[in-house]
């Protein structure tokens, strides 16, 4: 009885109203799923387990953890799951925006280069790259950067949510 | 009655923002009830440590990037950065793939080359990653390398340093000072940044390390990399670690042997998922 009315506590404690959520599509993105739980805590009660790539939509998040909701159940069915397991789903119109400065002109000068290394290794013939485009390599686009001192340089290292998700479908990692 | 029970679970419900082990009192209580004198000493000693676990100073994301910005410039000091754009980038890729997979996944990552040949990784608070040269020419695929990254981003997202930190002397200043030295750095901050440097260059305890390993292994797995390469990583380390390539790790990390045995025994309790097989050598060969 004591226990119930504790996880039932701390259920509304935590409850979040439904019209205060970001209505972005996520999904459960780790490969094994993730348990649907209680409260943001390891040791709460398992509500259900949820299989890689379930809809879900992200009411809240505490530190290490996300709430969410089920897509498929109304709203019925909420919990907490280790915001690792969480990922947006790629939308390429909003990931545009957030190009870095540091990469400008390189991102695509990398992946275009990956291309074409595939693309060599599956003919098995070197040379059959495109040619005749003038690409932007890396010393192009690092004349392009600004002078930074090593720490301001390190922070500017960032890349795009684009590339990442490029570079996951690339490697046939878990998107 | 329903009164009764409110009160007994709001009594009872332990609030999210105190930390775990502010309840690891020492097993207070298993002893015989009326107390000896080791007893009385256990009972000290437990009450130290929940005085010491409730005053601790928090510290936001925010303060912690700053801090991790001080002993990045620290990390700089002692070796020289490597700025080749394109293996950065490469590098950056594969850690923001892992942090997005992480605990923390909403904290900007950074990777960074460092120009040495002695193995080694630093995870300064806040995201700011470093590689050695040598560490890249030891490994020998994507996947490998992403274990090197899923170590360093796991005492970030387990904030190892800035539990180190909380935990000090230095922090018994209270809670406005050290606000204060966040919010205009001064002779305390730079106290604090030490602190940091040191805990990073001297090593963290080995429990924090065996900790990152296991994390590492969760991550590795989340984005489907093949996560016994993080047992690769460790028998390439002794390799080095013999040949005295690894001089620095070697004083400051536990032995590889001994991680491994760890990680032996965390990677059955958490229960991962069979191994996918993805190194990725061939991507790694052509950007490294």
């Amino acid at each position: 009885m004591l226990r119930l009315s504790r996880v039932l506590l701390a259920f509304s404690l935590f409850a979040t109203p439904v019209w205060a959520v970001d209505d972005s599509q996520y999904y459960i993105g780790s490969r094994g799923g993730a348990d649907l739980l209680i409260d943001p805590n390891i040791h709460a009660d398992v509500v259900t387990h949820l299989p890689r790539m379930t809809s879900i939509r992200v009411l809240d998040e505490k530190r290490t953890w996300s709430k969410i909701q089920l897509m498929e159940s109304d709203g019925k069915i909420q919990g907490w799951v280790p915001a690792g397991t969480v990922v947006k789903r790629y939308n390429p119109e909003t990931a545009q925006n957030k190009k870095p400065a540091m990469f400008s002109g390189f991102s695509s000068w990398f992946h275009r280069d990956e291309v074409n290394h595939q693309k060599t290794a599956v003919l098995g013939v070197r040379g059959l790259e495109d040619e005749g485009e003038e690409q932007a390599g890396p010393e192009q686009a690092g004349k392009k950067m600004p002078i930074l001192n090593d720490a301001e340089w390190v922070e500017s290292l960032q890349v795009s949510d684009q590339d990442v998700e490029v570079f996951i479908h690339r490697g046939d990692l878990n998107p | 009655m329903r009164a009764l029970i409110l009160m007994l679970s709001i009594f009872f419900a332990v609030p999210d923002s105190v930390p775990a082990f502010s309840f690891d009192i020492g097993g207070i209580g298993s002893g015989p009830m009326g107390g000896n004198n080791r007893d009385m000493k256990r009972m000290r000693h437990a009450k130290q440590i929940y005085n010491l676990a409730g005053a601790l100073v928090p510290v936001s994301d925010a303060e912690e990037i700053t801090l991790g910005r001080a002993v990045m410039k620290n990390i700089l000091a002692r070796y020289p950065l490597d700025r080749n754009l394109e293996q950065t980038y490469y590098l950056n890729l594969v850690g923001t793939a892992l942090a997005q997979r992480s605990d923390r996944p909403l904290l900007n990552y950074h990777v960074a080359i460092l120009a040495t040949d002695d193995v080694n990784a630093y995870a300064a608070p806040g995201g700011f990653i470093f590689v050695t040269r040598g560490a890249l020419e030891m490994v020998e695929d994507e996947a490998e390398l992403a274990a090197i990254l899923a170590h360093e981003i796991a005492h970030v997202t387990e904030r190892h340093i800035v539990k180190a930190l909380q935990q000090s002397r230095l922090m018994s200043v209270g809670q406005e000072a050290v606000a204060d030295a966040f919010k205009v750095p001064d002779k305390f901050f730079e106290q604090m940044t030490k602190f940091a440097t040191d805990a990073l260059f001297n090593g963290l305890k080995k429990k924090d390390e065996y900790a990152a390993d296991a994390k590492s292994i969760q991550y590795l797995d989340r984005l489907g990399y093949d996560s016994p390469a993080m047992f690769d990583v460790l028998k390439l380390l002794d390799e080095r670690r013999k040949h005295g390539k690894a001089k620095v790790l070697s004083k400051t990390h536990p032995k590889p042997a001994d991680r491994i045995r760890h990680l032996k025994s965390a990677s059955t309790e958490m229960a991962v998922e069979q191994p996918t097989g993805i190194r990725l050598s061939d991507r790694f060969k052509h950007y490294l």
